[in-house]
């Protein structure tokens, strides 16, 4: 069982180092689009890489927080009649569930989602009328990114969803509390 | 057989979105039934941008589409659908059927990609854009900010114009407040419809960027090699027969709209002076140079087509009344 | 078999509806229906295994190439900031102190406030949660019952969407090639107007129950002395903000949807000039947008995994012959066309419904004429208009219903799902009557645009 928190708390890092990646990213964001609004109202500076280069980044700001949140239990859930269910019972049914079905589901988008990368690779794909941003491969790679981060979200969850039912003793919350920055 | 077609323009737009709807039925009805293509609105099963991809791996069964849309994956794309002071439908027609043109975008692209292209459509030239003030020089359009489209973006990247890229609303309003001083859209027919005239005044013509393009269907060619001779046949007949058919009502419906947008509307329309238009065409010169040294299939190409216009230009010349 | 197939759109659907109520988490249930049923159909010979493949397609060009919904984080963004830097609390709390003698006054205040917040929000996501956070607690504590308190701050937060800017107007508009200002403008006086008929529903509910919304005690003299200074602070930090993102896109800086960033560079400065950005701050303010991001993208990204596998086991085939099958004359359609798309609500986002729906009902309505009721070249817009209210529902309907999640995801264990649901029904109807009131007089939408942008 320490073994499976040690794995669920080095995967809990890595989902927090992606997450982290992505705040510092809104900032990025934010600073892209004032510097394209100002500088073409007022410097003739050009625009057509920044434009694509700003859905590049909200598409990872979009995509790579996935599995932190679901460490946080940031998801949101429906408990309108979930209450007629034990805990026991609803750790155990979140339990087969991810592991059964959810995990499975992402290593599909994984696996097709880096074929799909790889084929923007292979082929060399960049922007149309090759003014915007080249390497498509790259921004596409968030797909099967995001994917794997998920999975390492949900086994996080799942082994500390585990350890919540097999030893309480030393596991009283299965979700984190601990936000994105404190240690 | 059904075979899902994701089109890449909507029905309502005619032109444009509609012949793909037209022409599966025409194939309805050729094949008593038997072959119906299922088209689905733009983004219903893939976005424009993922189509090519889609059709190569065979997850889509064919797509209602621009070839130039694959520029991303196929460089030389734009020469096959439209291109800078590229040839009328006659030219480019003889060029794509017996000059070489489809013969060379099969070799291209069938065994690489797998996909088959025909072409289905043709559109007419498109406006060069509506600007908000008079572009009277050339210095006029330094710095002019211009939502521009393809191959066309970077010629007026020469003539200092910051090309902008920006989905169809966000460009009508950022034309409409002054974000932007420029877009280009579409032919008289589909600016009137989608309401250009709100946005921007001054009209130019003649769309040097955009002269005749084809719109095509491509098919997986999985698909295709399962179809019969027969029901193959008859796609490509409908498809030419609606190359045709399509030629003619493009040309047939620009007038009125135009009219109606100067009458009531306020639209002025202007030429482009020949200073600009010549500066234009140099300025192409120099990116075809550019791209035909970045990409063999593009040399190829853009030489195959300079070649067939030059030979073309001998009889359009003793052929045809001046 | 042949049976199982016909059904499968329909029991997928119920598998959705079972699966969303043993409080999973929302995508985490999306995704597991979708495989389930993804495996089925590749058994059946519905679908093939390469057709999975779309799935990571669908996800990159429908949520990562999407230029319209970059304005989706950056909105967040700069709502969470505005919570975090107390700017927003600071309105809130003196609308409050203005309206303390009025019945409801508290619940009148947050509706001001979501008005106010929607004028520089273009996604409810942001107004939800800062409208949550902030005002929730107050209000339970306050002793207001909970779903009257739930009920006001889920339709105050998703006022954002109807009231200029809005992704989902942007969206709509260019799904439809319509002129984007036209709808902004033909949107606003029907979004005022909702807020307004809020207000006297909850003016008129809490004289007739006041023991659902308690009156605080009175201001001390203390508390009277320099309200009017405060309120004039309090209502300009916000104001600016509005300024900065409408008054970008009027003057002409900046499109729609680079406005969401200009919206959140505001809030930075704003908060760096009353004082109140620390390290600490920009912290909490990028922890709390990037769970809700997460939140919304996540539900985006296995929905539009869930409906291609719907569309693939026949789906879609099922609402577009129901649209088609049905000989209707105009009305009768416009109709059919407004309940179709309010009972998709209860169950889809709203990309999917408009994705689903708007190519089918296009071309039908290019061909309605409504005669003296509204002008041809205004029925599109009115028509779009009626939409957006429509869809402003499915924001609030259970069981999917965005406005409801975003504001379960921020208010934790604060209150329960039952209420939520319990509270919004009075909104929901109300927002039904706002819209019958739109198809019956089209001069709220149209008569603005007219005056502003002329013909
Ligand atoms: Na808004
Ligand atoms: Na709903």
């Amino acid at each position: 069982m320490h073994t499976s928190l040690k794995i669920a708390s080095a995967l809990t890092t890595i989902c927090d180092w992606a997450a982290r990646l992505a705040a510092v990213l809104l900032f990025v964001l934010v600073g892209v689009i004032m510097y394209d609004v100002v500088g073409r109202k007022f410097f003739s500076t050009g625009s057509f890489k920044l434009q694509e280069l700003e859905w590049h980044l909200h598409g990872v700001i979009a995509v790579f927080a996935f599995g932190y949140a679901y460490t946080r239990d940031a998801h949101v859930r429906i408990d309108v009649i979930a209450g007629k269910m034990t805990p026991r019972f609803r750790l155990w049914l979140e339990f087969w569930v991810v592991v059964l079905l959810v995990i499975p589901f992402f290593l599909f988008i994984a696996w097709y989602g880096y074929e799909f990368a790889a084929r923007a690779f292979e082929r060399g794909e960049g922007a149309n009328g090759g003014r915007g941003l080249p390497h498509r491969w790259i921004i596409k790679s968030a797909v099967p990114i995001s994917a794997i981060l998920t999975i390492a979200g949900c086994t996080a969850v799942a082994l500390r969803i585990l350890a919540t039912l097999k030893r309480p003793d030393l596991m009283t919350q299965t979700f984190l509390e601990r936000g994105l920055w404190k240690r | 057989k059904d075979i899902e077609m994701q089109s890449i323009f909507p029905q309502s737009l005619p032109l444009l979105g509609k012949p793909a709807w037209d022409v599966s039925e025409r194939v309805d009805t050729l094949t008593a039934g038997g072959i119906k293509f299922d088209v689905k609105a733009p983004g219903e099963i893939v976005s424009t941008g993922e189509v090519w991809d889609s059709v190569s791996t065979g997850a889509v069964e064919s797509s209602w589409y621009s070839i130039g849309f694959a520029e991303g994956v196929v460089p030389a794309a734009p020469l096959f659908t439209t291109f800078p002071f590229g040839p009328d439908i006659k030219e480019y027609a003889a060029w794509w059927y017996y000059g070489g043109g489809q013969d060379k975008w099969s070799e291209m692209t069938e065994s690489q990609y797998n996909i088959k292209t025909i072409h289905c459509s043709t559109l007419v030239p498109e406006a060069s854009g509506w600007f908000r003030d008079e572009i009277k020089t050339l210095d006029d359009l330094k710095g002019k900010k211009m939502r521009f489209f393809g191959l066309g973006a970077s010629v007026m990247g020469k003539m200092g114009v910051e090309a902008q890229s920006m989905g169809l609303a966000d460009t009508m309003s950022a034309l409409n407040t002054g974000a932007i001083d420029s877009a280009e859209l579409g032919f008289p027919f589909l600016d009137n419809m989608v309401g250009m005239y709100d946005h921007a005044k001054h009209y130019y013509f003649p769309g040097w960027h955009q002269q005749t393009s084809f719109l095509s269907v491509i098919i997986n060619l999985d698909t295709w090699n399962d179809l019969s001779d027969q029901e193959r046949a008859i796609i490509e007949t409908a498809c030419e027969a609606q190359v045709l058919k399509t030629m003619a009502e493009g040309e047939a419906v620009q007038l009125e709209p135009l009219a109606k947008m100067q009458a009531e509307n306020g639209v002025i329309v202007h030429e482009w002076p020949a200073e600009i238009l010549d500066a234009y065409e140099s300025a192409w010169t120099e990116v075809a140079a550019e791209k035909s040294a970045a990409d063999a299939d593009f040399k190829s190409t853009w030489e195959s087509i300079q070649t067939f216009r030059k030979d073309y230009s001998e009889w359009k010349n003793i052929g045809y009344l001046k | 078999m042949e049976t199982l197939t016909e059904f499968l759109p329909a029991i997928m659907f119920l598998s959705l509806i079972a699966g969303l109520f043993t409080a999973l988490p929302v995508p985490i249930v999306l995704a597991a229906v979708t495989l389930i049923f993804a495996i089925i159909a590749l058994a059946l010979g519905e679908m093939r295994f390469v057709h999975l493949s779309l799935v990571p397609t669908r996800i990159y060009g429908g949520v990562i190439d999407n230029a319209v919904l970059v304005a989706a984080p950056m909105f967040i963004f700069m709502g969470v900031v505005m919570e975090k830097t107390r700017i927003a609390e600071d309105l809130l709390l003196t609308l409050q102190k203005l309206l303390v003698r009025v019945p409801g006054g508290l619940a009148l205040a947050v509706v001001l406030m979501g008005t106010i917040l929607a004028a520089a929000t273009g996604i409810i996501g942001a107004s939800v949660v800062m409208l949550t956070v902030m005002a929730l607690p107050t209000m339970m504590r306050a002793g207001y019952s909970a779903p009257l308190a739930t009920g006001t701050v889920a339709s105050a937060g998703t006022l954002g969407i109807l009231i200029p800017p809005s992704v989902m107007l942007v969206f709509m508009s260019d799904l439809l090639s319509l002129n984007l200002a036209k709808v902004f403008v033909a949107a606003f006086l029907p979004g005022l107007f909702l807020a307004a008929i809020y207000l006297i529903y909850l003016v008129t509910r809490s004289i007739l129950r006041p023991s659902e919304t308690p009156v605080p005690r009175a201001l001390t003299t203390d508390e009277r002395t320099g309200l009017w200074r405060e309120a004039l602070v309090s209502v300009s930090f916000p104001l600016i903000l509005i300024i900065a993102v409408l008054g970008s896109i009027i003057g002409g800086f900046a499109s729609p949807t680079e406005a969401s960033g200009v919206g959140a560079f505001a809030a930075l400065f704003l908060g760096l000039i009353r004082g109140r950005i620390t390290w600490n701050v920009l912290g909490e303010a990028t922890d709390s947008s990037l769970r809700t991001i997460a939140l919304l993208f996540f539900i985006f990204a296995t929905a539009t995994a869930f409906s291609y596998i719907f569309r693939k086991v026949g789906g879609d085939d099922l609402i577009v012959e129901l649209a088609r099958s049905l000989n209707l004359g105009d009305w009768a359609l416009l109709f059919m066309m407004m309940i179709m798309v309010f009972v998709l609500g209860f169950f889809f986002d709203w990309i999917e419904i408009t994705l689903i729906l708007l190519p089918i009902f296009a071309p039908i309505v290019d061909l309605m004429d409504l005669g003296d009721h509204i002008a041809k070249k205004d029925l599109v817009y009115w028509f779009t208009i009626l939409v957006a209210v429509n869809l402003q529902t499915s924001f609030l309907t259970p069981p999917f219903g965005f406005a409801l999640f975003y504001m379960k995801g921020a208010a934790g264990n604060l209150v329960e799902m039952r209420d939520i649901y319990r509270g919004i029904i009075p909104f929901v109807l109300l927002q039904v009557a706002v819209l019958f009131i739109l198809i019956w007089q089209p001069e709220l939408a149209m008569w603005l645009p007219s005056k502003v942008l002329g013909n």
